[in-house]
């Protein structure tokens, strides 16, 4: 992973003095309100409901086991306890005081760490796939890039003022694990006719009031070319998005409005006049990010799936989590093993300061000491040998976190919703609470399969309900917490954005209803390997809304 | 500060005032005023006394008569650094009752987060 | 009303006082003018930010500096904080109007606190991507 050196030292200590001053600015009066928000903004403070709320970055989902106990002593030190992680690999606290940032912020400077553009109008967090650098299915390991861009992003003096936020994915994976189809750009590591590897360029996907998936701007674009490119695409968005009406500010609207042709012209239009004179990264700088990416050397492990048969015959916990949790690695003998932070009891994605110390410490003694934050708000450990993993399990299953629920229906993204959020129509957590206990057996769990269900608060939809085989949109109505349901979001290759099945619910009557989508897929379905998504894809929706409603 | 096991749609006890949800909407309902504080974010009302109060159950009823004095106070607090954010909650059985301000009156989730095992 | 020079990091002297003479003005809303409308010989341009928000007025800077290859003045005005210095001076502009004299310990500070950019743009000696690896 990267590795931070002076320079990158300097900058983020400099950064917290900077706030330091901001904050002390605003106490005493001399920066406004409305001087000093986009200012804390874009070191990732927001006012929310019970009291404000840091967003640290987490760079591509990618941390060190010292990092997350820092986090951890973060989440005591200053908050309650505990953190939670986004659904861009970020790691949120909910119960921050102002005065308190800027010391905040000099400990994660200590880290290696910082808040910077993880919120306003600026760019934000660049994200990939959790397994990226460990997978088995990968073109090459894109974090490097990932890199070369957060550097590119930080702090650009032309884009820290954007008609509205903007994001970025990078994935290269056979199978796009980075929603990199929601993104306003969605990078895609590809190989050309000629063999060389470069990136597909996607723009103008997102979430929210106006989910859209992103088309392609490039079918191919050199690798030497990219720094350029995204300075051209984000100059066009710079200068023509809307900023006018925030609901229209994003660059999805703008590729819409203007249509995808005409937008690649603007951008091919701009990168003509730059391309030889914008940034573009010199080979030794670029040299020295990649080569910081190297595969970690990881010494020669057989694999014996035959010596844990027996185990998963005799424990029925262990054998989900195999089946579920563990996934391939580039080099035999290795796995990546997934921590579901998704547990009754639990709000989805949340872990205690002691729970992130004792995964960051198996990271340590079984892993590369190091982790991954995931899409889904769950942990990866990468680089873990196949013959450990009995340990492995044994040890998270003495913490409550041997929870095989990767992927299955309590597998839920769901945002803070209102009881955090000053944003949300209503709570989305009591109602993924119920939902697990609904299906609270482990069996029937396993059973259903591979499912995403997601839950957004309010139609900002930090829950990315619009992504999912089920979502969840809480609504207003008329004061009341409401629940209206869609069906056939996905990421991956083939995003779709889902729809609306039919009227809202109240919170009490949601559990029923998923229950009877779920009922009608598992009579329905051609065998109990045919996944959720397809016998939906083969039936309709229709089929599903007389299910649910029919007794309503 | 309330116990966050309490169900958010409790009523705070200490209101004398009849079942919200009775009372018609009126233009002219009373207001109640509400903001963040400045230095660490803690919601706070404006009681009748013109103070701030984190516990919304001393929060002031302000009327049409009442009411320009108490924004005027709050406005200063605003100017004065104290407070940000500050609205009003027309006391009309809906926003008043709703689950945004019945959270916020609770001060805090209402689930139970993670607890962590070793506390300082 | 005086003008904070961005390159220096303290107030123009007086002398220069003539730069904002005449300029061409426009605002951060408004398109870069004709190339023809554009001054010559030395004449400046002005741009006002309608909201320091308004991050148009960055990238018409950079587009003056760079397409159109002019070299005189660019004067930030109206809606700016001291806190966007250094995100001016890097994309070229070369002064900033200051109502308040009071501001300018504020303007200087903002200028050098973060001593690392990692873009190469109007900057290189600070430049991460020129800087030898420590």
């Amino acid at each position: 992973m990267y590795k931070y050196d002076k320079l990158d030292r300097d900058f983020v200590a400099s950064r917290s003095a900077q706030f330091r001053d901001q904050v002390n600015r605003r106490l005493s009066g001399e920066l406004s309100e409305d001087e000093f928000k986009p200012l804390r903004l874009q070191n990732g403070l927001y006012l929310q409901l019970h009291a404000y709320m840091l967003r640290v970055a987490i760079p591509y989902g990618v941390l060190s086991g010292a990092q997350l106990r820092g986090l951890a002593g973060i989440a005591r030190d200053f908050d309650r306890g505990f953190g939670h992680f986004t659904t861009r690999q970020n790691i949120q606290f909910n119960w921050i005081k102002l005065v308190e940032t800027p010391d905040i912020l000099d400990r994660l400077a200590s880290l290696d760490m910082h808040a910077i553009q993880t919120s306003g109008n600026c760019i934000r967090n660049v994200t990939s796939d959790p397994f990226a650098g460990a997978a088995a299915d990968e073109l090459e390991d894109p974090r490097g890039w990932c890199e070369i861009i957060r550097q590119w992003s930080t702090l650009h003096p032309e884009f820290a003022f954007l008609p509205r936020k903007f994001k970025i994915a990078v994935s290269a994976g056979a199978v796009d694990r980075a929603a990199t189809g929601f993104h306003d750009i969605g990078l895609r590591l590809t190989k050309s006719i000629s063999g060389e590897i470069g990136f597909r360029v996607l723009v103008g996907g997102g979430q929210g009031r106006t989910p859209r998936v992103a088309q392609q701007l490039s079918r191919f674009l050199p690798k030497r070319h990219l720094l350029s490119y995204l300075e051209a695409i984000l100059r066009v968005y710079n200068a023509a998005g809307r900023r006018d009406n925030i609901y229209k500010a994003r660059m999805k609207i703008l590729v819409e409005a203007i249509g995808i042709d005409a937008f690649r012209d603007a951008v091919n239009d701009e990168w003509l006049l730059i391309k030889d004179s914008a940034i573009e990264l010199h080979q030794s700088e670029q040299d020295r990010i990649l080569a910081q990416f190297t595969p970690p050397t990881l010494p020669e492990s057989h694999e014996n799936w035959s010596a844990i048969t027996a185990k998963r015959a005799d424990d029925r916990g262990f054998d989900d989590w195999v089946r579920r949790n563990v996934s391939p690695h580039y080099q035999p003998g290795y796995v990546n093993v997934s921590v579901s932070l998704k547990s009754i009891g639990r709000p989805p994605g949340d872990a205690a300061a002691s729970e992130m110390e004792a995964i960051a410490a198996l990271a340590e003694t079984y892993g590369q000491d190091e982790l991954r934050v995931t899409y889904s708000q769950n942990l990866v450990i990468p680089h873990m040998r196949q013959t450990d993993l009995f340990a492995i399990y044994t040890a998270l299953a003495k913490l409550q976190l041997a929870g095989g629920e990767n992927g299955l229906i309590s597998d839920m993204i769901a945002c803070p919703g209102l009881d955090y959020c000053n944003l949300a129509n209503a709570r989305s957590l009591p109602l993924a609470e119920m939902i697990f206990q609904k299906f609270g057996d482990a069996k029937t769990r396993q059973d259903i399969g591979p499912i995403r269900l997601n839950i957004s608060g309010c139609i900002n939809a930090c829950g990315h309900h619009h992504a999912a085989d089920i979502g969840i949109l809480g609504v207003n109505k008329k004061g009341v917490e409401n629940f209206q349901i869609t069906l056939g979001g996905k990421t991956g290759e083939d995003a779709a954005v889902g729809r609306i099945l039919g009227p809202s619910f109240v919170e009490a009557d949601v559990p029923d209803a998923i229950a009877r989508i779920i009922d009608l897929y598992k009579a329905r379905r051609l065998s109990a390997s045919e996944e959720f998504a397809d016998t939906l894809a083969r039936l309709g929706p229709a089929s599903f809304k007389d299910a649910v409603y029919e007794t309503v | 500060m309330t116990n966050i096991s309490d169900r958010p749609n409790a009523q705070p006890q200490s209101q004398s005032q009849p079942q919200p949800q009775s009372q018609p909407r009126h233009q002219s309902a009373d207001i109640l005023i509400t903001a963040n504080r400045l230095d660490d974010g803690s919601v706070v009302w404006l009681g009748d006394d013109l103070q701030w109060w984190q516990d919304r159950h001393y929060a002031g009823h302000f009327d049409k008569v009442a009411r320009r004095l108490a924004l005027a106070k709050a406005s200063n607090s605003e100017a004065a650094n104290e407070v940000t954010a500050i609205y009003e909650i027309p006391i009309d059985g809906k926003a008043d009752v709703s689950a945004r301000e019945r959270i916020r009156a609770l001060g805090g989730p209402s689930i139970v987060p993670p607890k962590d095992l070793n506390p300082t | 009303m005086k003008l904070f020079d961005l390159a220096s990091a303290d107030l123009a002297p007086s002398s220069d006082d003539a730069i904002a003479d005449s300029p061409v003005e426009f605002g951060t809303a408004d398109a870069i003018p004709p190339v023809d409308d554009l001054p010559k010989d030395g004449g400046s341009i002005v741009i006002t930010f309608a909201k320091f928000s308004d991050g148009r007025g960055f990238t018409h800077a950079r587009r003056l500096r760079g397409e159109f290859g002019f070299t005189g003045p660019i004067i930030a005005a109206e809606h700016i904080i001291p806190d966007q210095a250094d995100f001016l001076r890097r994309c070229g502009f070369s002064h900033v109007v200051i109502i308040d004299d009071a501001k300018v310990p504020q303007w200087k500070y903002a200028l050098s606190i973060i001593p690392t950019r990692f873009q190469t743009i109007l900057d290189s000696t600070h430049s991460r991507c020129l800087s030898q690896p420590n």
